[in-house]
């Protein structure tokens, strides 16, 4: 899931499940931004609670992510993470998991954020089984990329 | 799990909130207390409390359970295909999915995978026992018992203990990595062993993590100890497997506190799902009638004897007998497990000679095929009928958590009764405390859960 000839210390990460609904809006971004910055690393899905480890070495992350707010569905957010928590509520993990805001907030308190931390959102609509993503959503996921590749070149 | 807002986004199916339960007393008319249990995007998972003149009737866990659409959505698919597609039910235990899903196809099929393979999944397996077992231990359940909101909240107080919880799951995803190909939903397992053997060198690059992450499982294991439990008692069935050596986790024949062994095969006919109104999940009974609970402590109950000597004797430091009743000490039995399955992976690294090929060739036939290993959270079972050139016409996946919903309910009656009098924040909290204990997969990755108390 890497392209190759990475630039350092830059990483695009994924969060979310190909098979529930508008929930799959954070890989398909990533893998978009894949082609889209091939000189950056994507990985195009990341459990929530892998993420503290697989931006260790980074400096500048950005992560994909569906978020509500009660925006229009598909709405991009452009989020920097580290200057305070998410305005938003990301997909969570249930009562075993974590979601992508309570990793960012364990991560600034164990002091283990990257110094640079963006979330790309996609305002979801739907998330039941097997659902596919909203047309909405889908249309907006190469908005959703080309505001990743513009983080990552101004970044 | 900000647990902010009382009503959360209304959409948990409970009735308005009302009140808060102040007048929750005897014959004292109606209240509806609304409470969001744990801050999510949706309200599929709820727990819903009925309280008719002071006497807790009724609980019901709505639970929403994503194998029923899995098992529609295999039917028609290559016998090739569950492993991979199952993995997909769940994003903390895919290798369970994984491993019972192989198990079935390879049985019905009428292969046999030879040791050194079975070995390798044991590992992978061990892999999951302890990423799980870590996110549950100190993300999830940890911040229970310690008073804390959260593991964020945990986190800026006690920044050694929820380190040392990561460092303990990233030695799971490190064997996840170099054993599946993937740290989540491993690329590498397939229908009669594996698509590439992870080389010795991989494997024994693992051992000084291990050998860390054994110092601080055993750490875990006395830490957790020292937490205050309630005194509660269980008293219903377990269930678990039992291997015929070591402690069961990839394979075995169930086996039940009442004295029933018998194979994967005979589980439907010792087994029964029945429908209720209140969730789509199908609730298990053993025939039909008695409520069971499978997970840590039925497993850690029918199997104590088979734990590795340290293991063993951690957990008795730790103060658990031959056997543990009381699911709050769950926690104590996950820190065990996660001792044992990080001995079972350097056990397992250090005999590893190879494997004649990564796999064994599968020829599809006609058949139905059945499989049950561990999952962390408990037993999961799958059957798989074949039609001759290998589709699947029939699946049938029960998993841990609609084993254990009847037991949890029956347990949670017992737990609230003596707590009503309790304000509903702090009844709201110990209630979550309490379902954790059984680690159930409510809600996998987009959903969350609102507690409803209805006083009449």
């Amino acid at each position: 899931m890497t392209t190759g000839n990475h630039r350092a210390g830059v990483l695009v990460l994924g969060v979310g499940r190909g098979d529930r609904g508008d929930d799959a809006a954070g890989p398909a971004v990533a893998e978009r931004a894949m082609e889209l910055v091939p000189d950056v690393t994507v990985v195009a899905r990341v459990e929530p609670a892998g993420l503290i480890d697989a931006w260790a070495d980074a400096g500048l992350v950005v992560v994909t992510d569906a978020v509500r707010s009660g925006q229009p569905p598909g709405t991009v957010h452009v989020l920097h993470a580290c200057h305070g928590p998410l305005p938003v509520r990301t997909g969570a993990g249930g009562t075993h998991g974590l979601g992508l805001a309570e990793v960012i907030e364990l991560g600034r308190a164990l002091r283990r954020l990257p110094p640079e931390l963006v979330v790309v959102g996609v305002e979801a609509q739907q998330s039941g089984p097997g659902e596919p993503m909203s047309p909405q959503v889908r249309a907006c996921v190469e908005l959703a990329a080309k505001a990743v590749a513009e983080v990552v070149r101004t970044g | 799990m900000s647990g902010s807002g009382a009503t959360g986004n209304g959409n948990g199916g409970g009735a308005p909130a009302t009140g808060n339960g102040s007048d929750g007393g005897a014959g004292s008319g109606r209240a509806t207390l609304h409470v969001p249990m744990l801050a999510r995007v949706e309200g599929e998972g709820a727990m819903h409390v009925l309280v008719e003149g002071g006497q807790v009737t009724e609980v019901e866990l709505r639970i929403f359970e994503p194998p029923r659409f899995f098992e529609a959505l295999l039917r028609g698919r290559s016998f090739t295909e569950p492993p991979d597609i199952t993995a997909r039910i769940c994003g903390i235990c895919p290798v369970a999915y994984q491993m019972s899903a192989c198990q079935a196809i390879e049985d019905a099929c009428g292969v046999t995978v030879p040791p050194p393979l079975l070995d390798l999944r044991r590992l992978l397996y061990c892999g999951e026992w302890i990423e799980s077992h870590a996110l549950h231990i100190y993300l999830l359940h940890a911040p229970d018992f310690l008073g804390y909101e959260s593991a964020m909240e945990l986190a800026r107080d006690r920044r050694d203990l929820v380190e040392r919880g990561l460092r303990l799951k990233k030695a799971g995803n490190a064997i996840m990595t170099v054993v599946g190909g993937r740290s989540i939903h491993p690329v590498n397992v397939r229908v009669g062993g594996f698509y590439r053997l992870p080389t010795a060198e991989e494997l024994s690059g693992l051992r000084a993590t291990l050998t860390d992450a054994l110092a601080d499982a055993l750490a875990t294991v006395e830490t957790v100890a020292g937490f205050d439990f309630p005194d509660f008692t269980q008293d219903c069935e377990y269930v678990s497997l039992r291997p015929a050596h070591g402690y069961p986790i990839e394979a075995g024949q169930v086996v039940t506190s009442g004295g029933l062994s018998f194979p994967a095969a005979e589980f439907d006919a010792h087994v029964t799902e029945e429908h209720v109104a209140h969730s789509n999940a199908l609730h298990a009974r053993l025939h039909g009638t008695d409520p069971y609970l499978t997970g840590p402590l039925a497993r850690y109950s029918l199997n104590s004897a088979a734990l590795s000597p340290l293991a063993a004797e951690a957990a008795r430091a730790a103060g658990l007998g031959a056997v543990c009743r009381n699911p709050f000490r769950s926690i104590i039995v996950r820190a065990v497990e996660a001792t044992y399955a990080v001995e079972e992976a350097l056990r397992i690294i250090g005999a590893w000679a190879g494997a004649a090929a990564p796999s064994v060739p599968v020829e599809p036939r006609a058949g139905t095929g059945y499989g049950v290993t561990e999952a962390p959270r408990g037993v999961l079972y799958h059957r798989y009928r074949l039609a001759a050139d290998g589709t699947i016409t029939d699946a049938r996946i029960v998993p841990p958590t609609s084993q254990n919903q009847v037991s949890i309910e029956h347990d949670l009656r017992a737990f609230v009764q003596p707590r009503l009098g309790l304000p509903p924040d702090e009844l709201t909290r110990q209630c979550e405390q309490a379902i954790r204990n059984y680690d159930p997969c409510i809600s996998c990755a987009t959903h969350f859960l609102d507690l409803t108390v209805e006083h009449r």
